[in-house]
């Protein structure tokens, strides 16, 4: 089913069965509190970390302690609860992004894949009249080539899918709607990724690119341009160029706005939830839910 | 001087004085012609529109715009209307251009003619203006429009012209933040930090006038106090920058169009950099930013000629 609101996505969380959470690092006073208030989110967290940053860690029921020596150590304890099945979401507290990224890739490549991660945020937004909005990627490719972004592109493609939606709007952001080789490479990868979209090598979803933002969520400003396409006005995915204009996004809805958004990083078999730092209360809870309902929508589909 | 806080305020200090004059560029286009009868109409504008003349005229029927306080120049190219502009510019008769139905392209060429353009600064850019809900103040945003890939060097001027903007509204000594994703400099994964540390650097040498400067910085950090104090960031900047400088257009169109759809908040925008402002809407602005656009330029248009008195 598709959520039409962040408190659908948390209803259905909550009357899921359990899952397990390995949790890196919960050294932040807001992780703590976040994890003290989702008892109804039936979610049990392993909490991987150093034992003196963890002092005055609350005692909840769903929450177990395992103490590590450093931050490589804890990542990787978290890592192997995944492959044992000890686990089904990889939760980062106060661990270098990065770090994380590294140790999930080589133990991927143990296993001879080499997947592309990238983070993918689920929003809730007041003054879009469709609301629900997946924005990609703000935070995990810095400057993602053209084979990068298709990936990206794929990835959230299927996190859309596993939430329900059978063929979503992707829509591919640029500055301007027309392709313009010389100045805006952004639009030539729009225009590639949205080629391969038509020829269904990117699952089952609408493509379409290169879209100015107002052109992707603006019925009024795509016929302002003049812009026919089912996609114009009535995008449920944004593809950003890169990190800069991602962050950007991000930043504004989060900041300036009273929209709520859920994150995770895509890509491997199993849901990561990955807060920034400054994430409020709320959007960290939202995320809890949305891997949670990603990790079991996966098992029901195999 | 006292700052200006607001939009309205902004009309209010405008409002006195003469109409300035403004010179339009291919001005047979619905859009244009009615942004500029708004604005005629409370007493802001009069000038020139320049293009052809059959089309003006049916433009104006066609939307019933009275254009009599305007003078029709007729022109079938709009290379050469662009040039009749500038000639207006150049002998005072002029105090403005605006871009109708031209492109972007063209029109900045134009302006930036080796001999006969009226580039004023090292380049020119596109300054956003607005106000954010629940802070008081205009800020400023670049470069949303203009600037495709910004160097370093590029950015500095784009930073300068901001300034300038900044200070005419009377925001003195404003807070710069050059806006990255992270707070610390990478130096071989985001070539953003590394120019944002470099003109921070700079300005806190005095190397850039009238302003102060911090990055790179994230937006969080340069829009909230909170998220400043949960990062521990110990900076210049603490959710309180006035001008916001983006890495590239890909960031500052984001920047832009996000906050017009998603923020819902007011927005005019301006062409800094030339001998005279130049206002440059898109079809998809809203009206009242293209309203609020031509009155800024009117504002600027003045606060020049008051330089320039002093300077002489």
């Amino acid at each position: 089913m598709k959520y039409k609101s962040m408190e659908e996505l948390l209803m259905a969380a909550s009357t899921m069965p359990k899952c397990r959470i390995a949790l890196v690092n919960p050294y932040q006073k807001l992780t703590w509190m976040s994890l003290a208030q989702v008892e109804d989110l039936k979610i049990e967290f392993i909490c991987i970390g150093e034992e003196n940053k963890m002092i005055g860690f609350p005692k909840l029921k769903w929450a177990s302690i395992k103490t590590v020596d450093d931050e490589n150590e804890a990542i990787n304890a978290a890592i192997e609860l995944i492959y044992n099945g000890q686990a089904d979401i990889l939760m980062n507290g106060l661990a270098n992004p990065k770090k994380i990224f590294e140790l999930i890739m080589k133990a991927e490549k143990l296993n001879e894949r080499k997947p592309i991660l990238s983070h993918i945020g689920l929003f809730e937004i007041p003054a879009y009249s469709k609301k629900m909005l997946f924005i990609t990627d703000a935070g995990a490719n810095i400057t993602p080539d053209l084979v990068t972004k298709v990936e990206i592109t794929k990835n959230v493609v299927n996190i859309a899918h596993i939430l329900g939606y059978e063929n979503p709007n992707v829509a591919i952001i640029t500055p301007i709607e027309q392709v313009n080789p010389k100045n805006l490479p952004s639009t030539v990868d729009a225009a590639a990724i949205s080629q391969m979209g038509k020829t269904g090598q990117l699952g089952k979803c609408t493509v379409d690119g290169p879209l100015a933002l107002d052109n992707a969520i603006s019925e009024r400003a795509a016929k302002i341009k003049n812009i026919k396409s089912p996609v114009a006005g009535n995008a449920d995915i944004l593809v950003v160029h890169d990190i800069e204009s991602g962050n950007i996004l991000y930043k504004i809805l989060t900041q300036l706005t009273e929209s709520k958004v859920a994150a995770t990083v895509a890509g491997v078999f199993y849901p990561i939830a990955m807060p920034s730092r400054t994430d409020s209360l709320a959007n960290r809870i939202h995320s809890m839910a949305l891997t949670k309902v990603l990790s079991l929508s996966e098992m029901q589909e195999n | 001087m006292k700052r200006i806080e607001t939009f309205d305020e902004l009309k209010e200090a405008t409002q006195q004085g003469e109409p300035a004059k403004i010179a339009v560029v291919n001005a047979d286009n619905d859009d244009v012609l009615l942004s500029l009868q708004s604005a005629n109409r409370e007493g802001y504008i009069k000038g020139y529109l320049i293009g052809d003349k059959n089309g003006i005229n049916q433009v104006s029927i066609r939307n019933e715009i009275n254009i009599s306080d305007f003078e029709v120049i007729h022109s079938n190219n709009e290379t050469s209307a662009a040039f009749i502009a500038l000639e207006l510019v150049r002998s005072m008769q002029a105090d403005i251009i605006m871009k109708g139905n031209i492109s972007t392209g063209k029109l900045l060429s134009v302006l930036l003619d080796r001999e006969r353009g009226i580039r004023a600064g090292k380049l020119l850019s596109h300054v956003s203006i607005f106000q954010l809900p629940g802070k008081s103040g205009f800020k400023f945003m670049s470069d949303a429009a203009i600037n495709i890939k910004p160097t370093c060097f590029e950015k500095i001027s784009i930073c300068q012209n901001a300034i300038k903007i900044a200070n005419a509204l009377g925001y003195m000594l404003p807070k710069v933040a050059l806006i990255t994703p992270f707070e610390k400099v990478f130096l071989d994964e985001i070539p953003s930090t590394i120019d944002a540390a470099l003109i921070s650097k700079m300005g806190e040498r005095g190397q850039i006038a009238e302003a102060c400067f911090d990055g790179p910085i994230s937006l969080d950090i340069a829009l909230s106090p909170e998220a400043a104090k949960e990062k521990g960031y110990s900076g210049l900047i603490k959710g309180d920058a006035d001008i916001f400088i983006v890495h590239d257009l890909e960031t500052g169109n984001v920047f832009y169009k996000a906050l017009i759809y998603f923020v819902d908040c007011t927005v005019s925008g301006i062409i800094a950099g030339a001998q005279v402002p130049i206002v440059l809407t898109s079809r998809a602005d809203h009206d009242y930013t293209k309203h609020l656009s031509i009155i800024t330029a009117v504002y600027l248009s003045r606060i020049d000629k008051k330089d320039e008195l002093n300077e002489v």
